[in-house]
């Protein structure tokens, strides 16, 4: 696209025809890459749905889906639809978005196309809660409450520390994020190390590694609005992110109310990270991996990159979900499989670090 | 346009600004000397309402400009700030087309008439061909002018830029310091910080010099930048020389260090 882009004649304005208006016209229709994606993202969600021990055809899914299938085998089909891959395929959909989502915003509002939505420590603190609310009492409603509480928390932490100083806020609040993930990350060894090896324990050391193999209708069903909005609030401010991205100084004297903006995008990519954990447990690099596939694709345009981003997200954990559970004889965690891919990509990605993004 | 009065800031307990007073009228290119650490800086802020005077105030055109909103000060006065390289590479068009935000409500989006002023502006400052360029790839002066474009398209009417040659190569330098003074010609307020004597004396019509946070001289570049002050400002013995046309600024030594 570089390539394309150097190549273009220059200054052909209100030319309809030819190779380098073209490239004009399609830049102008911003919204239209994004738009893209999202049939593919539908189409890879019913592909999803016909994966499994029981492989089913398109027609019987949409057949399924609609409520008009007849026969004995309806209801069988049915529930293994509704109430099995569907919340399954939702799932993985919602946190991968929401992860790719927090991800793109908080790499332009921290000027770093390095940072992900781990940055202020929230996945620390919610994997710390969830341990907490395992040994405490094992109810799950209890630890996605502590999951999430928790997350929260440490990123009220990380706020905290980072208003210290009222320079350099930036650099103040992503150390007041590694001080807050890392106190977390100690405290989550205690509990650990005081659980019951034999029943606690593992179940802590299964849920750090993430998994959707749990994940029931009611809880996605909930969840999902609030991810919803999340997502949305962050899309509505592609705009000021683009201007955030250009520095705190630059973006106040474009008339950008850079604190409430900052604010509100720790607040809501806060608030879905931490119900990624609550749904699915630790999935790491989805939010650092996707938004430099989305970058690549569209550009680093906040109004286009984070509708990618999540449609991206959405696609690549719907397909690392599938592998999965279907690749193996045994049910891999997804967050082992996130990281084996989402480690060499970020290495590859440091490579680009001089070029510049996009 | 501008009105500086008995101006303090500063950092914390470190006090930067003691007493500042000046004004600058509109249409005015006011180039402000100092040396490292003389509050330049923390003045151009305190200016753009990005840092908070402890006493005194700035006004523009008669209104305190601490009270304004960040929204409605964006509309008269734009920031240059030091070319920089930028973490993303938005396309130069984008970059310039941000200049439309104060215009437009938070969540509206930009329309193809933003877009349109936005060109506008590129062909302006001269580098429309660069337009679908990431800003990332273009050069440190193709970016200050992507700035300043961005400034144009803002529409305000006082410029505050700082440092605007810094990093420039020796004839983008004199293309930016033209641009500077064709605008302040078209009846744009300037206001650039710079180091160089010459560059004030080439494209300012008044210089105020900065010591130790309080105004030394303000006048024309001639009158203003004698041979005593600079060597009080920069410890460098230098003098005015008339060249044909220009006047411009010899270093000749190091003064002593002061007794």
């Amino acid at each position: 696209m570089n390539q394309a882009v150097r190549r273009r004649a220059p200054a052909s304005r209100g030319q309809p025809t030819g190779t380098p208006a073209a490239t004009v016209a399609r830049s102008r229709n911003i919204a239209a890459r994004p738009a893209l994606l999202f049939p593919l993202l539908l189409g890879a969600m019913a592909f999803s749905l016909t994966l499994g021990r029981y492989p089913l055809e398109l027609g019987q899914l949409f057949q399924a889906l609609l409520g008009q299938l007849d026969g004995e085998q309806a209801k069988l089909v049915s529930d293994l639809v509704m109430e099995i891959r569907l919340p399954r395929v939702l799932a993985a959909v919602l946190i991968g978005m929401s992860l790719a989502v927090s991800g793109a915003a908080f790499q332009s509002m921290f000027m770093n196309p390095l940072v992900s939505p781990g940055v202020l420590g929230v996945l620390s603190g919610a994997s710390f809660g969830a341990a907490v609310g395992m040994v405490a009492s094992g109810h799950w409603i209890v630890v996605q409450l502590c999951a999430f509480g928790f997350g929260m928390a440490a990123v009220g932490i990380a706020l905290l520390i980072g208003r210290i100083q009222r320079q350099n806020a930036l650099i103040l609040l992503i150390l007041g994020g590694i001080i807050s993930g890392a106190f977390f990350n100690a405290l989550l060894s205690v509990v650990k190390y005081v659980a019951d090896p034999y029943d606690d324990l593992p179940a802590i050391v299964y849920w750090l590694m993430g998994s959707l193999a749990t994940v029931d209708k009611d809880t996605v069903l909930l969840l999902a609005i609030p991810m919803v909005i999340g997502i949305g609030v962050i899309a509505s401010l592609g705009r000021a992110l683009n201007a955030l991205s250009m520095g705190e100084d630059e973006a106040r004297s474009l008339g950008i109310p850079v604190r409430a903006v900052r604010l509100t995008v720790i607040l809501a990519a806060t608030l879905i990270s931490a119900l990624t954990v609550v749904m699915g447990g630790m999935i790491g690099w989805v939010g650092l991996v996707v938004p430099h596939i989305a970058r690549l694709l569209v550009g680093p345009d906040n109004r286009v990159l984070i509708p990618a981003s999540a449609m991206i997200g959405g696609i690549y954990l719907l397909l690392v979900d599938n592998v999965s559970r279907l690749a193996f004889s045994v049910e891999v965690p997804i967050g082992i499989l996130t990281a084996l891919i989402g480690i060499p990509f970020f290495a590859w990605a440091l490579r680009n670090v001089k070029r510049g993004w996009g | 346009m501008l009105e500086v009065e008995n101006l303090h800031a500063g950092y914390d307990r470190t006090r930067i600004l003691h007493g500042i007073d000046f004004s600058v009228e509109a249409g005015e290119s006011v180039a402000l000397l100092g040396p490292n650490g003389c509050g330049k800086t923390t003045l151009l802020r305190t200016l753009l309402g990005l840092h908070p005077a402890s006493d005194g105030e700035v006004r523009l055109d008669g209104r305190p400009i601490a009270g304004m909103p960040d929204k409605e000060r964006a509309r008269a006065v734009a920031y240059i700030p030091q070319v920089h390289a930028g973490a993303f590479g938005h396309r130069v068009v984008d970059v310039a087309m941000l200049g439309r935000s104060p215009h437009r409500g938070l969540f509206e989006p930009f329309t193809d008439d933003d877009r349109e002023i936005a060109e506008q502006a590129l062909e302006r400052v001269g580098i429309a061909d660069l337009a679908e360029r990431p800003y990332t790839q273009v050069s440190g002066g193709q970016r200050q002018l992507t700035l300043i474009a961005r400034a144009l398209v803002q529409n305000a009417r006082l410029f505050v830029m700082d440092e605007p040659v810094n990093g420039l190569d020796f004839g983008n330098q004199l293309r930016l310091l033209d641009l500077v003074r064709s605008l302040s010609d078209q009846g744009l307020t300037v206001i650039q910080t710079t180091h160089y004597p010459d560059h004030a004396l080439y494209s300012a019509d008044r210089v105020i010099l900065l010591h130790e946070g309080q105004v030394m001289a303000n006048g024309p570049p001639e009158a203003a930048m004698t041979p005593e002050r600079l060597a009080r400002l920069y410890g460098v013995e230098a003098r005015l020389a008339r060249v044909g046309e220009r006047t411009v600024c010899i270093p000749e030594r190091l003064a002593a260090p002061p007794p």
